[in-house]
């Protein structure tokens, strides 16, 4: 065989090679990358979420402990933007905790289970206040819960 | 003496009496309850701080209940997990308590420790639990606390075989509540 097609027969089976090679990383790299997002799936950012509902406090709870058909909407796990005054702020639990008033009685009422990040705003508020805030719905009880809560600001 | 002034007793005996079923409640709105899963493979851990506690300090009856979907995990795959497949939070969305503090004394101040007995539903199961509480008593403030075990089997959840050395088969669950007098 002459020298120069030895040379990019090799040539041709080192770049085969390394093509392979390079595939299988990516392929690999896929798929862990994959299993990674899979077992550790990303928390919506709730500040850049769009809420799917707008409500004041009383008309929320109204909504809730009233007519069937009109609270069918408001399920489990939907963003809700609530407008509200504040009726207590709290650290029970080690959470931060925003009730909003929904009537003159103590309950029903609105509470929000704020983020971390969201203590120093939450510092700022005074009883009575107005405030904007947007969370996941969870579930009614004596009061309406919401979780993963953030303060919409104007 | 006026017919107001004959009344005024009736309508005092009255207000207080109602004055008296009112105050009769205490209520905890941001009650914990917590639950632990240890096995050598992972240490699984979420707590619930919007559970709902009232206690007839009358009676001594009390009862519980929590939003299950409402538990915050570590990583977002074990909450997925645990609502979906596990506890089924969108068939039976609640778990409750129903049961009575057993030789209770509301009048006592500081610290006593008694048996509460009563019905844990969960996952459409109802067990009969006794569960040993601390109740702590300053002025108009209940704290209810302590510690039960729980067997996953008997609430009916199933564990794919693939996950079974992920899940403990006995859940240890923490609750703290701190009651107040219920105003409505």
């Amino acid at each position: 065989m002459p020298r120069a097609l030895m040379k990019v027969t090799l040539g041709n089976v080192k770049n085969i090679f390394g093509a392979r090679f390079w595939f299988i990383v990516l392929v690999v790299a896929l798929v862990a990358s994959g299993l990674w997002f899979y077992f550790n799936p990303i928390e919506k950012d709730m500040a850049k979420v769009e809420p799917e509902f707008f409500y004041k406090a009383p008309d929320l709870i109204s909504t809730l402990t009233g007519d069937q058909s009109a609270q069918k909407n408001i399920k489990a796990e939907k963003v809700v933007e609530i407008t509200g005054a504040v009726k207590e702020v709290n650290d029970r639990n080690d959470r931060i905790t925003i009730i909003l008033r929904a009537g003159l009685e103590d309950h029903p009422a609105v509470i929000c289970d704020m983020l971390k990040g969201e203590r120093e705003s939450v510092r700022k508020l005074q009883m009575g206040d107005t405030v904007k805030v947007k969370g996941i719905y969870k579930g009614f009880l004596k009061d309406a819960i919401f979780l993963n809560c953030v303060i919409v600001d104007e | 003496m006026s017919k107001v002034n004959k009344l005024f007793p009736v309508f005092m005996f009255f207000a207080m009496f109602a004055h008296g079923q009112e105050s009769a409640r205490v209520i905890a709105r941001q009650g914990q309850v917590s639950f632990f899963s240890y096995t050598s493979v992972e240490h699984i851990k979420a707590e619930n701080n919007q559970v709902l506690g009232i206690i007839d300090l009358t009676s001594g009856e009390i009862a519980v209940s929590m939003l299950m979907n409402a538990f915050i995990f570590e990583k977002a795959l074990m909450r997925e997990h645990f609502n979906e497949s596990y506890v089924e939070s969108d068939i039976y969305p609640k778990a409750s308590f129903e049961g009575q503090i057993q030789g209770f004394d509301s009048g006592l101040e500081g610290e006593q420790t008694r048996i509460v007995k009563g019905n844990f539903s969960m996952h459409g199961v109802t067990k009969v639990l006794e569960i040993k509480t601390k109740i702590e008593r300053k002025d108009q403030i209940f704290v209810l606390s302590g510690t039960f075990e729980a067997l996953v089997q008997d609430y009916q959840i199933k564990i794919p075989p693939l996950l079974a050395g992920n899940i403990a088969k006995t859940i240890s669950v923490d609750f703290r509540f701190e009651c107040e007098p219920y105003a409505n």
